[in-house]
C-alpha cells in the first residue's frame, strides 16, 4: 500500500488529448492517451493492445457542457 | 492472535477532467466482477444513492441476465431503467488493495459514466469535496 502511488496513479489518468474524435465509442486510455478504442466494451477489453491496468472509458456523444 | 488494526488510509485528489473535458471528482477504482477485474473511472458523486456503471459493464464483468434484476429509478432528468446485480463487485482503489469493500452496482442503459454513489461508497470512505479548491479527499480508518 502506497499513498502515494495511488496518487500517482490516479493522476496519471487525466486525459490529455481531444477525444471528441472518438464520441460515442469506448476507449481505453493509458497515461491519458489513447491506446486502442472499439464500439464495444467486450471487444475493446479483449484488444491485445489492451492492458489490466488501462482505464476503460466511454466517451460521450455529446462531448462538453455540464454534467446533471 | 489478534489483528494488528491498519492504519487510516487518506489521499487528496485534485479534480481532473474526464472523457468529455469536464474537470471532476474523478476517481479509478479497480473492481472484480464474475470474470475478472477491470478498472473504471467514476466520479464521486454524493447526489447518488447508489453506484452506477454505464450498462455495458454487466456483461464485461462476467454478470449474466439471469444475474440482474431490472428496475426504474429517477435521475435528474426522469425516470431511467437499471439493472441491479444481486451479487456484489469487490472494489478497490488501485495500490490500495488491502482497503477493498463492497460495490452492490446497477447498471444503467444509456449512462456514459460511471458514479460512485453513497450506498456502498460513501460508507466505506469519509469523502470531503472541496469545489473552491477543486480536490476531494478520502479517508479509510
Amino acid at each position: 500500500m502506497s499513498v502515494q502511488e495511488a496518487k500517482r496513479i490516479q493522476h496519471e489518468a487525466e486525459v490529455r488529448e481531444d477525444l471528441t474524435p472518438h464520441a460515442g465509442r469506448w476507449v481505453a486510455l493509458r497515461d491519458g492517451h489513447v491506446v486502442a478504442s472499439g464500439d464495444e466494451l467486450t471487444e475493446l477489453r479483449a484488444n491485445p493492445e489492451v492492458q489490466d491496468d488501462d482505464v476503460l472509458v466511454r466517451v460521450p456523444r455529446a462531448p462538453g457542457g455540464y454534467f446533471f | 492472535m489478534p489483528q494488528v488494526p491498519l492504519a487510516p488510509f487518506a489521499l487528496t485528489l485534485a479534480y481532473r477532467r474526464g472523457a468529455d473535458g469536464g474537470a471532476r471528482p474523478y476517481l479509478i477504482l479497480d473492481v472484480q466482477g464474475p470474470a475478472g477485474a477491470t478498472r473504471v473511472d467514476g466520479v464521486v458523486d454524493s447526489g447518488a444513492d447508489i453506484s452506477s456503471l454505464p450498462y455495458e459493464y454487466a456483461a464485461a464483468l462476467g454478470y449474466q441476465p439471469a444475474d440482474l434484476e431490472e428496475s426504474t429509478g429517477t435521475q435528474a432528468s426522469g425516470t431511467i431503467t437499471y439493472h441491479r446485480a444481486a451479487a456484489p463487485l469487490v472494489a478497490w482503489l488501485p495500490a490500495a488493495q488491502m482497503w477493498a469493500f463492497a460495490l452492490h452496482p446497477s447498471f444503467v442503459e444509456g449512462a456514459e459514466m460511471a458514479l460512485w454513489g453513497r450506498a456502498d461508497f460513501f460508507r466505506a470512505w469519509h469523502v470531503s469535496i472541496s469545489e473552491p479548491s477543486q480536490q476531494f479527499r478520502i479517508v479509510r480508518q
